[in-house]
């Protein structure tokens, strides 16, 4: 190898090392992956939006179904689920505490009557912690569908917020059921 | 200790063989030098030995000459019913891909039994690990100081004895929720 | 030594550069590693205690916390094991499931310890894209099982649910989207000249001393030995999957990263592959409700390749509800305290957290 040839070596070598990586600038033009929840909607590949059906969220039982056999409170590996008794109901009815939850859904897999359902809703905001265990009902509870975020309690008050807010916000889909 | 460093580590002359003796043959060849020792042959590719933990080091080094070189865990179980604790040396061979345990076992009061880190180094760390744990003392091991337990007076916490719920309630106030009796067994039988 | 030349420094548990929850003493001597102690306890939970005192099912939502990164192959281990003693046949649909869920887990583990490794030397960017697109895995996570990081799908006797019939078209289009990156990731951390300077060479070692000191998966293939539990030992459907065992020779950190490189193609194109081979039928075999549900005794040791080397679990049972004891033999017991604190030594300091990350201990593999 002459001494001339290991020189362009070196030089094709120190251009690769050295500008190559700065062809990543390019991606200074892409959208971030980051999204500014709640004000805009976090979405898969396809752009459908999320969390997907399957998604193990916050619990429904139905009422009307439901036989108080306790087999959910039995299988719940992180011990949440308590049969208590409720007022104006003869039957137990499961309560979940939700700072026991482990969002397994073992108690959807194991209820023989199929009315315990983990909805795909996750956001749960509240002041008293108390909220936190509660009787799943037939449907979510009022603090559980929705929620707001004043924009002032954000810390970043970017453009995107402000032009997030100018359109309506996309809602979050909450009540969707988990097909077997 | 002496610290033995990487620099040891000679990276040129690289001669690595992996031995191709399968766990049938080793198991053959263990029986015919050791002939009351029980071998079992689970599979194709694991087979099982139960052996006196006096001898335990020379069927391991025996294993490791004839290519079993990974020594992938070693395991503790406590055995309260039969009052003895069982230790389960896993040993596998990267050229016949066949995995062997070798099952030995010991008194339950003051067990002890020789390091086999001399054997397979991996163990050192393991019975560091079991020492604390169940209590197991295992002589000749350099490294039995304290491991994953800080300030610790207790009984060996992973012992069958070792009630984990009493010793909750007695140090933090925790009692496991009371679970409902049993169930009415629902009519339409079962889950999907 | 002389008690003056010297300087004990305790790195981590809260240290940006430490990989994980736990703490090294390190002794140094100006900027070099003397010695170096391992303190691991941070994050031990008893799991092996506490699976004593749950059923078979209930453990399923246990063990994946034992690997934040790679939480399937415990689900997996732990089942296999399970179905051994029990002799039990998971349909082939199942197991073709089983293997894509390993190999999502591996990639997202393998992008996730390559971004870190990217922090450690100073190159934030890399660990921003490789999240970002951990992300798309994440989702599809989400899709299958329902869960983003804990699982919990797979179950001893299959999979929990079949497929939603969309999602093995996402699947493919977040294959091809990674695939489509891969080309500048490279370029950005593996063509650099900091990563050079930093990874080659380093720490190098060899297959025997990697073998005798009980180094697996990636670590070990960096070395030159070619080894790989789905292929040596196969389980889920991996022998009728096609893939390559990546090995490489040299043993130094820069082969450690780039083993993992490359399975992150080679994970690819085994999702692919097992889509596309994709049987039809059940996806779990029938097993009595989990309530009911009993494993005679016995005892199984199953091991899988997990992104960090072999996990395995000893599973011994006594008949009934409860599993007697089990096991658990993460790979970093062994990466994480003997290993390491054998690598670390007359290294420099600025390397401790290179080393760590390269060989990608993961502590609560050690305390479990
Ligand atoms: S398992 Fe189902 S039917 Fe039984 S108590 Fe729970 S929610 Fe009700
Ligand atoms: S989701 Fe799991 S942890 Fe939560 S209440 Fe149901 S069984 Fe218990």
């Amino acid at each position: 190898m002459s001494p001339g040839h290991r020189q362009v070596i070196m030089m094709t070598d120190f251009v690769k090392k050295t500008i190559r990586p700065f062809r990543a600038l390019r991606f200074l033009a892409r959208k971030p992956h980051t999204i500014i929840s709640p004000h805009e909607q976090h979405n898969d590949i396809e752009g459908e939006p999320l969390p997907t059906e399957r998604y193990r969220g916050i619990h429904i039982n139905d009422w009307e179904t439901c036989i108080s056999c306790g087999l959910c409170a039995r299988i719940c590996p992180c011990d949440a689920i308590e049969m208590v008794d409720v007022e104006g109901e003869q039957k137990k009815r499961p309560e979940v505490s939700y700072g026991r939850c482990c969002f397994c859904g073992f108690c959807e897999d194991v209820c023989p009557r199929d009315s315990m359902h983990l909805t795909s809703n996750y956001v749960m905001i509240d002041k008293n912690s108390e909220t936190f265990t509660f009787l799943p009902e037939n449907d979510l509870k009022e603090f559980q569908k929705e929620y707001i975020v004043e924009t002032s309690q954000l810390r970043y008050n970017d453009k995107d917020v402000k032009k997030a807010e100018k359109e309506p916000s996309a809602k979050k889909g909450g009540k969707g059921k988990k097909k077997k | 200790m002496k610290e033995d460093t990487l620099s040891d580590v000679d990276t040129k002359s690289e001669n690595y063989v992996p031995g191709h003796t399968t766990v049938q043959e080793a198991l053959g060849y263990i029986n015919a030098h050791l002939p009351d020792l029980k071998v079992k042959l689970l599979s194709s590719k694991r087979g099982e030995i139960l052996v006196e933990h006096s001898i335990k080091g020379e069927v391991l080094t025996r294993l490791k000459e004839e290519g079993f070189d990974h020594f992938a865990a070693l395991s503790c179980i406590d055995m309260i019913d039969d009052d003895r604790i069982q230790l389960v040396y896993h040993v596998w061979s990267y050229g016949s891909k066949g995995h062997i345990l070798v099952k030995t076992e010991l008194p339950r009061k003051d067990p002890s039994t020789d390091t086999v880190y001399r054997i397979y180094r991996p163990a050192i760390t393991y019975e560091r690990e079991i020492k604390e744990m169940f209590g197991v003392d295992f002589p000749g091991n350099p490294r039995l100081t304290q491991f994953i337990l800080e300030d610790w007076e207790g009984p060996p916490p992973m012992l069958k004895d070792f009630d984990t719920e009493a010793y909750a309630v007695e140090h933090f106030g925790i009692a496991r929720r009371d679970l409902p009796s049993k169930p009415p067994q629902p009519k339409k039988g079962g889950e999907s | 030594m002389d008690d003056f030349r010297s300087t004990e420094i305790i790195f981590g548990p809260q240290h940006p550069g430490i990989h994980g929850n736990f703490a090294m003493r390190l002794e140094l001597e100006g900027d070099m590693v003397r010695r170096a102690r391992l303190v691991p306890g941070y994050l031990h939970r008893a799991f092996e205690k506490l699976m004593e005192r749950r059923t078979w099912h209930q453990n399923i939502a246990l063990v994946p916390r034992i690997c934040v990164p790679d939480p399937d192959v415990n689900e997996a281990a732990y089942s296999m094991a399970i179905e051994n003693i029990m002799g039990l046949e998971v349909p082939r649909r199942g197991n073709y499931i089983r293997s894509i869920v390993l190999e999502l887990s591996r990639l997202a583990a393998h992008l996730m310890g390559l971004g870190g490794l990217g922090g450690a030397i100073g190159l934030y960017t890399l660990p921003m894209w490789t999240n970002g697109e951990r992300d798309y895995v994440l989702d599809l996570f989400e899709a299958l099982t329902g869960g983003r990081v804990y699982h919990m799908y797979t179950w001893p006797g299959g999979v929990r649910w079949d497929m939603p019939e969309n999602w093995p078209r996402k699947a493919l289009k977040v294959m091809d989207h990674i695939e489509a990156q891969l080309p500048s990731y490279y370029s950005l951390f593996f063509e650099s000249k900091v990563t050079d300077a930093r990874l080659k060479g380093l720490a190098p070692i060899t297959t025997s001393w990697a073998v005798e000191h009980g180094v697996t998966g990636p670590n070990l293939r960096a070395t030159g030995l070619e080894v790989d539990l789905r292929r040596d030992d196969p389980y889920a459907a991996y022998e009728e999957l096609d893939f390559d065992v990546i090995t490489l020779k040299q043993g130094d950190g820069m082969a450690r990263a780039l083993v993992r490189w490359y399975e992150v193609g080679q994970s690819i194109r085994i999702i692919r592959d097992a889509i596309e081979k994709m049987p039809g039928g059940p996806v779990i075999a029938k097993t009595p409700p989990p309530l009911a549900f009993m494993v005679p005794p016995g005892d199984h040791y199953a091991h899988v390749e997990s992104s960090k080397g072999e996990y395995g679990y000893y599973v011994i049972s006594k008949g009934g509800k409860y599993p007697y004891r089990v096991h658990v033999r993460g790979p970093s017991f062994t990466h994480g305290i003997d290993v390491l604190e054998k690598m670390l030594v007359n290294q420099e300091l600025a390397d401790v957290a290179l080393i760590t990350g390269g060989l990608d201990v993961c502590p609560p593999d050690i305390d479990r």
